[in-house]
């Protein structure tokens, strides 16, 4: 059995384009979460009748910490019972959400990672971790952040992901 | 002129699920309360201890040892301040 420490996964792969947007509008947070839950329901990466689930385990986690990280960028991300592999969704606002970011500034870009509640054969934890630090590499590029309040669509942000996984 | 103050100082990660997005955020809140810049060093890497993006890059896991070096006038209280953090687990009960 390979050990998933030794392999190196492409995150960038599992980003669709339906489910990466460049039109968020939501004028609060809370409006965001559900356009967030939303998008990722229409892109049919979710059930339908899991967008108030989401957007309920969305709120629940900014409740405990704000997932503003700073430089613009929140990364909402939350376990959810009714996914069984990790679901991916990417967001540009152009016009920016209050979030209490730790630096007080509004969020712009957005990563969304919905991920199951427990470890199976279609979830291993540790690669959640990478995940992580993945987006966190990522959110760090100031010229990734300004690509992705540029790009025009949903398939330029996939390609923009593609391309800086490549770097 | 004197230099600034410096301070160092070690944790050692202890709570089952490391540094993930929680305890970041709760380290850099505490550190931004202070004036001092800070560096957190683990593993050979190394992160603004005021950005949670760079904390998230050091993966610390369980067990993990975080190095904090500060500078500044309140070098010693921000190094003691963040160390305490990390041994009592982020108050995290899992």
């Amino acid at each position: 059995m390979l050990s998933p420490e030794r392999t190196r996964i492409d995150f960038s792969q599992q980003y669709k384009p339906a489910a990466c947007s460049v039109s968020l509008s939501a004028g609060t947070k809370e409006e965001c979460l559900r356009e967030l839950a939303q998008l990722l329901v229409d892109a049919e990466q979710l059930p339908k009748r899991q967008v108030a689930p989401l957007q309920a385990a969305f709120l629940e986690r900014e409740r405990v910490a704000s997932t503003g990280v700073g430089a613009g960028v929140a990364i909402p991300h939350v376990k959810l019972g009714a996914v069984k592999e990790t679901v991916l969704g990417f967001g540009v606002h152009k016009k920016g959400v209050e979030w209490s970011a730790v630096d007080g500034e509004p969020a712009h870009i957005f990563f969304v990672v919905v991920r199951p509640a427990a470890a199976s054969g279609l979830h291993d934890p540790r690669r959640h971790l990478e995940l992580m630090q993945w987006i966190a590499h990522l959110a760090r590029v100031q010229d990734f952040r300004r690509f992705a309040l540029a790009a025009q669509s949903g398939k330029e942000l996939v390609e923009l992901l593609r391309e800086m996984a490549q770097a | 002129m004197t230099d600034p103050e410096k301070a160092q100082g070690s944790a050692i990660v202890v709570n089952s699920r490391g540094m993930h997005a929680r305890p970041c955020h709760a380290l850099v809140r505490i550190a931004l309360g202070f004036q001092g810049d800070v560096v957190v060093a683990c593993a050979g890497r190394r992160a603004n201890a005021k950005s949670i993006l760079d904390l998230m890059t050091l993966s610390a896991g369980h067990g993990s040892r975080l190095e904090f070096q500060a500078s500044g006038p309140d070098a010693p209280a921000l190094v003691r301040s963040l160390v305490g953090l990390v041994e009592s687990g982020f108050q995290e009960t899992d």
